[in-house]
């Protein structure tokens, strides 16, 4: 059985594409503004942060994850939160969605890996090249498959 | 009962009220952790610790009252993909609300929101 190239908002989704993103994804970085602590106080390495501090993204999503989902363990680092998003996104087990996320006008396409065993999520844009977010949707896969507007899954045993 | 597993539900569920208006793409993820909070009331209601329902009670108040923000992080195309393939709107509150809100927006009214569920 072949895989079939996929058409989604305009753009053709091929096996080599699926590749180029993946490759490109796991050396994405997350966007440089600051986002606003609104959450109980915090440590991370030798500093503290408190309601009303501006964090950047990376270091906030991390402190979110360990302290208020309580889905990462407290003295994760950043290092490792970066090799667990890393790992997501390689691991040929990984379920890989493609959908538009339509809050933006035109809808941008954006990427998710599930990685069932962890039950970790990563999303990815590609047109900013940046992670959006990364966390253990309560619902696993189907934060994706039923709440994402006609996501399509990648039949990644196809080629991988 | 897991009551860790329940107070960890809170809080995320208060975490994602703090974060309203700033939700992005995670928004549908408060409306699913409240869907597992409530699978908890339903099912071994009468064993949750009070300072828990209170919690729950509290945070459900904030939640309603300031729906409208979070109503905003929705597009249509998303709301209309919800009333289509999301079955729970006919019994949970904030499935309702995102639904009946949205068309009113439209000028659908409020009545007859479940026809499609």
């Amino acid at each position: 059985m072949q895989f079939q190239p996929i058409q989604i908002l305009g753009r053709t989704i091929t096996p080599s594409k699926v590749n180029q993103i993946i490759q490109q994804a796991s050396a994405a970085s997350w966007g440089t503004h600051l986002k606003e602590w609104k959450f109980k106080d915090v440590r991370y390495s030798s500093y503290f942060y408190s309601k009303g501090d501006l964090i950047p993204t990376q270091l906030w999503h991390l402190l979110k994850r360990i302290h208020v989902d309580k889905d990462w363990p407290e003295g994760t680092t950043l290092e490792q939160f970066d090799e667990e998003i890393r790992q997501t996104i390689t691991n040929p087990e990984s379920i890989i969605f493609v959908y538009g996320y339509y809050r933006t006008s035109p809808p941008r396409l954006q990427w998710g890996f599930y990685d069932i065993e962890t039950g970790i999520a990563v999303v990815y844009d590609e047109e900013a090249n940046l992670i959006v977010t990364v966390f253990k949707p309560v619902e696993g896969m189907q934060f994706f498959q039923l709440y994402q507007v006609n996501p399509i899954q990648i039949p990644t045993k196809l080629f991988f | 009962m897991n009551t860790k597993e329940l107070e960890k539900l809170v809080s995320k569920y208060e975490g994602y009220i703090l974060s309203m208006g700033e939700l992005g793409i995670e928004a549908v993820e408060l409306l699913s952790v409240r869907d597992k909070i409530e699978n908890y009331l339903t099912k071994v209601y009468d064993v949750i610790p009070i300072h828990i329902l209170a919690e729950i009670m509290r945070l459900d108040l904030i939640f309603k009252e300031e729906f409208e923000i979070f109503r905003k992080e929705f597009s249509q195309e998303e709301v209309a993909h919800f009333q289509k393939s999301v079955r729970k709107s006919a019994t949970h509150w904030w499935w309702h609300l995102l639904m009946a809100h949205w068309r009113e927006e439209i000028g659908l009214g409020t009545t007859g929101f479940t026809d499609n569920l």
